[in-house]
């Protein structure tokens, strides 16, 4: 619901809602309008159907301040004769009445209770029990005033200053649900849409329109791609998987020669690999490293191996190069690792594929590990999460052997995905670096599968940065 | 990974097994499909290890292992014909090695002939490399008088080549063919190896183009193939591959006496490997006994027996992709089926933990996140013209070689360039705009290595931002992320205006980044509207690293 409001009108909603005041008056005073503009404002809401009138105004009398004396201590008349009955001088009794005393002579002339004697009053024996009016002085309701037809004032009406005639102010209300604008909130812009209902026993207006719309609010927040990836490494974390951390720029030998890529794979090409045109490295090997490591492609491969091939620094392809390095560092009994961030592919991108993109990789080392094992730590990930349907299918990989990959149902898209590939470090591998236990290893892009999770259908939405979609997009999944 | 069509139809015929069942099993021999038309015809991708599923007839052959149609090894048969061949001490600087086969008696379709050529293709591609490691050369074997020699000839040399009628001498050929213009390269010197039959007839320039004298069409009954490279193995690796495939599409095969030049006659010996039958039941998990692995490699189109307490196993000489032990491993499970084994969790004997980098970026994104800030995620490899809108100029910039897109070509120096861009992009959505991105920037060394670091990078915009506002979140992000105060003298530098930046120096005195508003020539470089002021920082957060002593 949405209302133009003038400041005016919102001031008066305030003072009635906030501050339950009902009457021009309170109004006034809480809203500090002038009188004119609360009540010009009060007939604009009227209008708009935002303000009613629960009480009309109306006549009532009360006591003026002759009948408020004659309440307290009687009537002039009845004065005048309880004096005289009590023997007073006529000075005193003079003196007593005041103003009210021709009246009271008068009064008591009339109805035969005095008698007059040159100017000196003397009660004529027939003191009243009753005189007429003393019965409506003792209403209790003068407070509250009494409407003009519920009684007869008889001959008070005619004497001044006993009875007064009054107006009560018209009494407002505000209408459920119509009110816009304000309502508690301290006035921050937008806050609520507040609609407020018949005063409560408090006096105070506080319910509001429970179904209104209101204004958006933008939260910041971490990007749903890195999301993803804390997501990650928290599985593989809890899966008793410890993080190895590497850089984005590796050697050539750690990238590809310790990973059985022969130096004129074609993997290995500027069309695919990004070299550095101006930086430098080493192979970052020790000698015994390169040696042996020389010496398998040479026996494998049937070419001459070479040490400066080797050291050309390329922005690595895949976070492999990370774990197998802590592999050939440590060689453990028996390991849980993985490797996780950006890797570099030298292509055009497009909606499927990007220039960078994040990869995590783990491995498994120990005496007893196999294929089926692999299998099920791939199972027990995609279980983590959120995905159930899995298969495997062989596949080949340069440095595993043997080699499968996972393909996931995914329920929106009806089809099967392809997602990590996996296998066994190959001997090829291992013992040139001094790894002498079973390795199990697989890795894949995180892209793919946060595409999936949030149902983007083009990966560079993740590195557009458009605000648009980062302050629509969900937050927990 | 390379591509083959294929027909259900067909592969039903060639393995005696109806067209769902070849489906299913596709998959399981390590063929990815990866589109069918709906009714026949199926696309797959196959391992570049394996050119020998380049073409239907190598697929019927697994296929009918894996369906138990025929198992072991399909044996090559070389018939003996008296075909000779022989290579001159020319060729040695060029290309030295040779080698050939015939193949007679064969009948190909339009689509034999596709598919043999896509065989050539691919094992040019892979195994050759673009031709430099090998290149091969299918012939009319009646347009050909043996014996057959192999040597080099001059630029003046003149033949028809492939797709033209008339003789072009070899320079031409190179300059002006397109197979010329591509392959030329591979042959640089003045002296060019060609197979000439005895009549001194060009059957083919290799590694760079065939004749048209003898090319192979619809009514080609029998073929001369030469493969021709660098090294005997790599060739005959090649020729073995083209040998199975021709005998599967029904051709016989006639051994090709080679000589010359350090040439020898292709053996094609089969190879044994031997694996201790505890192997592959640790390996994958399993618990078989060796007549099932025997079965198991017999699927896999090998040959195996138990001898002396070892599985010996018989390698034909097309799978050269068979190096040891752990691939006889692989096809032990390939025959077994991967569709059969069932994953097993195994127990966890290793406590995990997170590394330190992603520490320090949880540590930023909840300071950040907390002070309202947004997060932003950029490539590291960046455009130039990014970092030069930013105002950093030409420096020490490291590119990368022959970069495919515009916007990847240059290793950030820093993050609020990247950001700044981010805002650019931006300009439609309501302000404030409170961005930041924690992530990894590059720097040459004095020896001209690359050094990483960390950083933090954190942009602000909106018509009142300023750099009291900036101060005063590096102010809390110092204070809560590395609980250092701070000082800020003065310092000009882009991407900021000057008199309004500053350097961040922390307490102990190192200078670990800068703050700033941004000026407003780059605020127009980034398309920033005027009235929206731009307020950055960005500091090196590596130091965060250093795990505090408890």
């Amino acid at each position: 619901m949405s209302r133009v409001t003038h400041w005016i009108e919102e001031a008066i909603i305030r003072a009635m809602g906030d501050d339950g005041c009902t009457d021009i008056a309170g109004i006034i005073i809480h809203s500090r309008l002038t009188e004119d503009q609360a009540r010009r404002g009060i007939e604009w809401l009227k209008d708009k159907g935002v303000v009613r009138v629960a009480e009309q105004p109306r006549r009532i009398l009360r006591l003026g301040p002759a009948g408020i004396r004659a309440a307290e201590a009687g009537l002039p008349e009845r004065r005048l004769l309880d004096m005289l009955r009590d023997g007073a001088a006529t000075e005193v009794i003079r003196d007593r009445l005041g103003e009210d005393y021709p009246a009271a002579v008068g009064i008591c002339m009339k109805n035969g209770w005095i008698r007059m004697d040159g100017g000196t009053p003397s009660a004529a024996g027939n003191h009243p029990r009753t005189i007429p009016g003393e019965d409506l002085l003792a209403r209790p309701d003068w407070d509250r005033g009494i409407p003009p037809g519920e009684i007869d004032l008889g001959h008070l009406a005619r004497r001044p200053g006993f009875v007064t005639v009054q107006a009560t102010p018209a009494k407002y209300e505000l209408v459920a649900g119509m009110a816009g604008g304000s309502s508690g909130g301290g006035g921050a812009a937008g806050t609520g849409t507040g609609g407020a209902a018949p005063p409560s026993s408090t006096g105070r207006t506080d319910a509001i329109d429970v179904e209104a719309d209101v204004a958006g609010l933008h939260m910041a927040r971490t990007h749903p791609l890195r999301d993803t990836i804390a997501e990650i490494r928290e599985i593989f974390v809890t899966l008793g998987f410890t993080e190895i951390d590497g850089g984005l720029v590796q050697s050539s030998f750690w990238n590809f020669d310790a990973l059985f890529t022969p130096q004129d794979h074609p993997a290995r090409e500027m069309q695919d690999t990004f070299f550095l045109e101006n930086a430098g490295g080493s192979t970052g090997a020790t000698a015994r490293q390169a040696a042996r490591v020389a010496e398998t492609h040479q026996q494998s491969w049937g070419y001459r191996w070479s040490p400066e091939k080797a050291a050309e620094p390329v922005l690595r392809t895949h976070t492999t190069c990370v774990t197998i390095r802590h592999l050939a560092e440590e060689n453990p009994r028996e390991a849980r690792a993985f490797s996780l961030g950006r890797v570099f592919r030298n292509e055009k991108p497009s909606y499927k594929h990007l220039v960078e993109f994040n990869q995590v990789d783990g491995v498994v080392v120990g005496e007893d590990v196999s294929l089926r094992d692999l299998m099920g730590i791939q199972r027990e990930f995609y279980r983590r999460m959120g995905i159930r349907k899995v298969k495997f299918w062989p596949t080949f990989f340069p440095y595993t052997e043997p080699s499968l990959q996972s393909m996931v149902y995914n329920e929106t898209l009806g089809r099967w995905v392809e997602l990590f590939g996996m296998g066994i470090f190959r001997p090829e591998v291992t013992e040139p670096l001094g790894i002498t236990r079973p390795v199990l290893a697989w890795g894949g892009g995180i892209e793919r599968m946060a595409m999936l999770k949030y149902g983007v259908d083009d990966v560079r939405e993740f590195y557009n940065n458009s605000l648009g979609w980062l302050r629509r997009a969900p937050l927990c999944r | 990974m390379p591509v083959v069509t294929l027909s259900y139809r067909r592969l039903a015929g060639m393995v005696g097994a109806p067209a769902d069942r070849i489906r299913e099993s596709l998959p399981f021999l390590g063929l990815d499909i990866e589109y069918e038309d709906g009714d026949d015809m199926v696309r797959v991708e196959y391992s570049p290890n394996r050119p020998d599923y380049s073409t239907e007839y190598g697929i019927a052959l697994g296929l009918r292992g894996k369906l138990d149609v025929e198992t072991g090894i399909y044996g090559i048969n070389v018939a003996e014909a008296g075909w000779h061949l022989e290579a001159d001490e020319a060729v040695l600087p060029v290309r030295p090695a040779v080698t050939g086969m015939v193949a007679r008696d064969g009948r190909l379709d339009a689509d034999d002939i596709r598919q043999v050529i896509a065989m050539q293709e691919d094992l040019h591609e892979g195994l050759g490399r673009k031709r430099r490691k090998l290149a091969i050369g299918l012939h009319d074997l009646d347009k050909m008088a043996f014996p057959i020699r192999y040597t080099t000839v001059g630029r003046d040399f003149e033949f028809a080549p492939l797709g033209s009628v008339e003789p072009m001498p070899v320079h031409r050929i190179l300059s002006e063919t397109d197979q010329g213009t591509r392959y030329g390269g591979l042959v640089p010197g003045e002296r060019f190896p060609v197979i000439l039959d005895s009549r001194g007839v060009v059957a083919s320039m290799p590694p760079v183009i065939n004749s048209s004298h003898t090319t192979v069409t619809e009514e080609t009954r029998s073929l001369f193939v030469d493969i021709t490279g660098m090294t005997p193995r790599d060739i005959e690796n090649a020729l073995a591959v083209v040998c199975v495939t021709l005998q599967a599409a029904g051709f016989t095969l006639e051994r090709v006496h080679i000589s010359g030049a350090g040439n020898r006659t292709p053996q094609m010996p089969a190879r044994e490997v031997a694996i201790d039958p505890d192997m592959p039941n640790r390996r994958i998990g399993l618990d078989m006994d060796s007549d099932e692995m025997v079965s198991c490699l017999r699927r896999s189109r090998l040959d195996a027996r138990m001898q002396d307490g070892a599985i010996r196993c018989t390698i034909p000489p097309y799978r050269f992709d068979i190096f040891g032990p752990m691939d006889i491993v692989e096809e032990v499970a390939l025959g077994y089926g991967v569709d059969r084994m069932e994953p097993t969790l195994p127990a966890m004997r290793t406590a995990g933990r997170p590394g330190g980098v992603s520490a320090i970026s949880r540590c930023m994104d909840r300071i950040m996140t907390g002070l309202g800030f947004t997060e932003a995620v950029n490539s590291s490899l960046t455009g130039r013209d990014v970092m030069e809108r930013a105002g950093h100029g030409d420096g020490r910039r490291i590119t990368v070689a022959n970069p495919k897109s515009q916007g990847h070509t240059t290793l950030r120096s820093r993050i609020v360039p990247g950001l700044l861009e981010n805002l650019s992009r931006n300009i439609h959505e309501p302000y404030p705009h409170r961005l930041y991105e924690t992530g990894t920037v590059f720097r040459r060394t004095a020896e001209d290595h690359v050094a990483e670091s960390m950083h933090l990078g954190c942009v602000m915009a909106h018509p009142a931002a300023s750099y009291s506002e900036a101060k005063s979140v590096l102010q809390s992000v110092l204070q809560a992320g590395m609980t250092t105060g701070m000082k800020t003298p003065p310092m000009d530098e882009a991407p900021f205006q000057r008199g309004r930046a500053a350097a961040v120096v922390t307490a102990d005195g190192s200078r670990i980044g800068g703050i700033g508003e941004v000026s407003g020539e780059v605020r127009r470089a980034f398309r920033i509207r005027d009235g929206i002021r731009v307020a950055a920082f960005e500091i090196d957060v590596s130091g965060l690293m250093t795990r505090r002593q408890v």
